[in-house]
């Protein structure tokens, strides 16, 4: 048996044969113009033929197409019309290039064009110029339209949106992509159809043509040259997988309620505005962690206000009434940004970060806590502030979060006066004074990735000492419990956000304790409300946890 | 010369679709059509060109006309920004 692996798009599992695709033609510069009339006759007839056959897909389509995947067929319309292109092409002609050199030096100068306009939406669609290019490109070398004749394990290079939306999907079983990036239009394409995909690296190889193929989405893995055994076996982990994603989908309208009745809100963790769709906000209960810093990270400057604004304002506005908290940066020297001009520390973890920084930078934390006001105003806005140990570090982001209101109420910019402002609970410090931090927060959430690495004194980045950490710890449960119970008493309400939030072994415990929020990768949401509606709290032994 | 500002309302700027829309009608006139923003200049016929402006929210651009049906042209597409961008 073979095997081929790589990093998973979209978990599932595919069964087909193997069809090779590479969807651009390299241009051979050695060929030579056969005359500018015939090469411009040879490029007009080759992209008539790509608006005609994109003309198509948009007509056959357009009912079942998302606006967002129109769009992209949309905007691959008008740039075939564009004149920017004609004038390209026709220069490189006049030159003497053929139709194929024309219009791969006229891909590069428009993709160069578009990656100079310092804007990344823009820059983004540079792929849409090199998917239409390729497309004549294609046409000119007289390539067919790729068809699928039975269930298809399609191993794609460079894969377009168009190629892709032209498919059976009937047909299309299973994807491996390669040379195309998680967040590019194809990856998010495959994502909304559901296709089992995963990208991997290196090229294509040829020998795997016509071969019967099995494909582990989740896994990131193709088998080839299996026997009968292997395939009973993935058929039977297919039928399984499906079962279990009907069953879980049945939670999708559903709150989290315990067989006893008791409720707790399940929510999404994310990283990047991106990361928030619609499709999330109709399953989970809000988001519990929005994790601002990488808003900074990947820049070379900080970002300015407006452009957090925009971030924020786009993850409120998706999620409409259901609740967003987001956690002001939490940068330091192991989430590092190198405009922060952070020296180089021995034990980043208990070093310079987050609101220790926030107290030397205040302009720093004022701009941030001004997009996050502004934001404020389109939804239902939380902002956490993480790294907290003792009440002057609250009473500090709460004074210059009324600063920051102040100044935008002076300058008739709208907010809600009523944001909640909470605090992660993930030193052991903050956990144990949790009842005077109660009377100031407006809610609690325990992070425990932190709160489990500082309580066992064990660095969660070094592979030396990972063997000994033990999130179940009592010692962290017992902080936990006390976090909640204080919590409880102050009548404020407490969450977790971590990887411990779908932990199956403890969500009884945060359950019996109380925990009203969990949040967590959105993958886990489902999972998560269905283990919960399994489980009766009366039936919860404590000392199991903590005695 | 006819001309007309405006401040941009799309989140994303002049982008492809609605852009593209635009260029339809702005083929429709003789005129010259050309977007300012800042320094930088596009011919209104031109997807690449707008496109690469990089304008987003809240970017001030200007539309200049000149021609015969200049006064039409702006009309129409003034008629359009405001309602899409």
């Amino acid at each position: 048996m073979n095997r081929l692996c790589g990093s998973s798009l979209f978990a599932g599992y595919g069964f087909g044969r193997i069809v090779i695709h590479r969807e651009v033609v390299a241009a051979k510069t050695e060929e030579k113009s056969q005359g500018y009339e015939a090469e411009k006759a040879r490029y007009e007839k080759a992209r008539q033929q790509v608006i005609t056959e994109t003309q198509e897909l948009k007509d056959r389509e357009a009912g079942q197409l998302k606006e967002s995947e129109l769009d992209i067929i949309e905007a691959h319309l008008a740039m075939l019309d564009d004149l920017d292109l004609a004038d390209l092409v026709d220069a490189g002609l006049q030159e003497g290039k053929t139709a194929e050199q024309a219009i791969s030096s006229a891909s590069d100068s428009l993709c160069q064009m578009l990656e100079s306009s310092g804007d990344e939406y823009i820059a983004q669609r540079a792929t849409d110029v090199k998917e239409i290019t390729s497309q004549i490109a294609g046409a000119l070398a007289g390539r067919k339209a790729l068809v699928l004749a039975e269930p298809t394990i399609l191993a794609a290079d460079n894969l377009g949106v168009s190629t892709l939306l032209s498919l059976n999907r009937k047909l299309l079983s299973g994807i491996v992509l390669y040379n195309t990036g998680k967040t590019s239009h194809t990856s998010i394409v495959i994502r909304s159809l559901g296709i089992p995909c995963f990208i991997a690296s290196g090229d294509i190889d040829d020998s795997l043509a016509g071969k019967k193929a099995i494909l582990d989405g989740g896994k990131g893995e193709l088998l080839t040259d299996f026997d009968s055994r292997v395939e009973e076996e993935y058929s039977k982990k297919a039928e399984d997988y499906k079962a279990e994603q009907i069953r879980l989908e049945s939670f999708r309208d559903k709150p989290a309620v315990s067989k006893d009745g008791k409720h707790i809100e399940v929510c999404c963790n994310i990283a990047k505005s991106e990361d928030a769709t619609a499709d999330m906000a109709s399953f989970s209960d809000g988001i519990g962690l929005f994790r601002s810093e990488f808003v900074y990270l990947d820049r070379s400057d900080y970002p300015d206000e407006e452009t957090q604004f925009q971030a924020y304002k786009k993850v409120v506005e998706t999620f409409g009434k259901k609740r967003t908290i987001i956690r002001t940066f939490d940068i330091g020297t192991d989430k590092k940004a190198d405009y922060f001009h952070l020296p180089d520390e021995d034990n980043p973890a208990l070093g310079y970060r987050s609101i220790r920084i926030c107290r030397d930078r205040k302009d720093l934390f004022l701009t941030q806590l001004r997009a996050l006001c502004r934001a404020s105003a389109y939804g239902n806005l939380a902002i956490m502030i993480p790294m907290i140990m003792d009440e002057s570090e609250l009473d500090y982001a709460i004074e210059m979060t009324h600063e920051a209101q102040a100044q935008l109420k002076k300058e008739n910019i709208p907010f809600n006066p009523d944001m909640k402002v909470g605090i992660m609970v993930e030193t052991p410090a903050a956990a144990v004074i949790s009842d005077r931090l109660a009377k100031k927060a407006a809610f609690f959430s325990i992070g425990t990735n932190d709160l489990t690495q500082y309580t066992l004194a064990i660095d969660r980045t070094n592979e030396n000492v990972a063997r000994f950490s033990n999130p179940h710890h009592p010692a962290v449960l017992r902080l936990m419990k006390l976090t909640a119970d204080n919590a409880h008493k102050a009548g404020i309400p407490v969450g977790i956000c971590g990887e411990l939030g779908h932990d199956e072994y403890l969500l009884p415990f945060f359950l019996k304790i109380g925990i009203d929020e969990l949040s967590m990768v959105s993958t886990y949401v489902l999972k998560t409300k269905a283990m919960v509606s399994e489980i009766d709290t009366g039936k919860v032994d404590l000392d199991k946890y903590i005695g | 010369m006819t001309s007309f500002e405006y401040e941009l309302k799309d989140p994303n700027g002049l982008h492809a679709r609605p852009a593209s829309e635009m260029i339809k009608i702005a083929k429709a006139y003789k005129s010259t059509i050309t977007i300012v923003f800042g320094t930088k200049k596009a011919d209104a016929k031109r997807l690449f060109a707008i496109m690469s402006l990089g304008t987003k929210q809240g970017s001030q651009v200007r539309f200049d006309f000149d021609g015969e049906d200049e006064k039409e042209a702006c009309t129409a597409v003034k008629a359009f920004v405001e309602e899409h961008f």
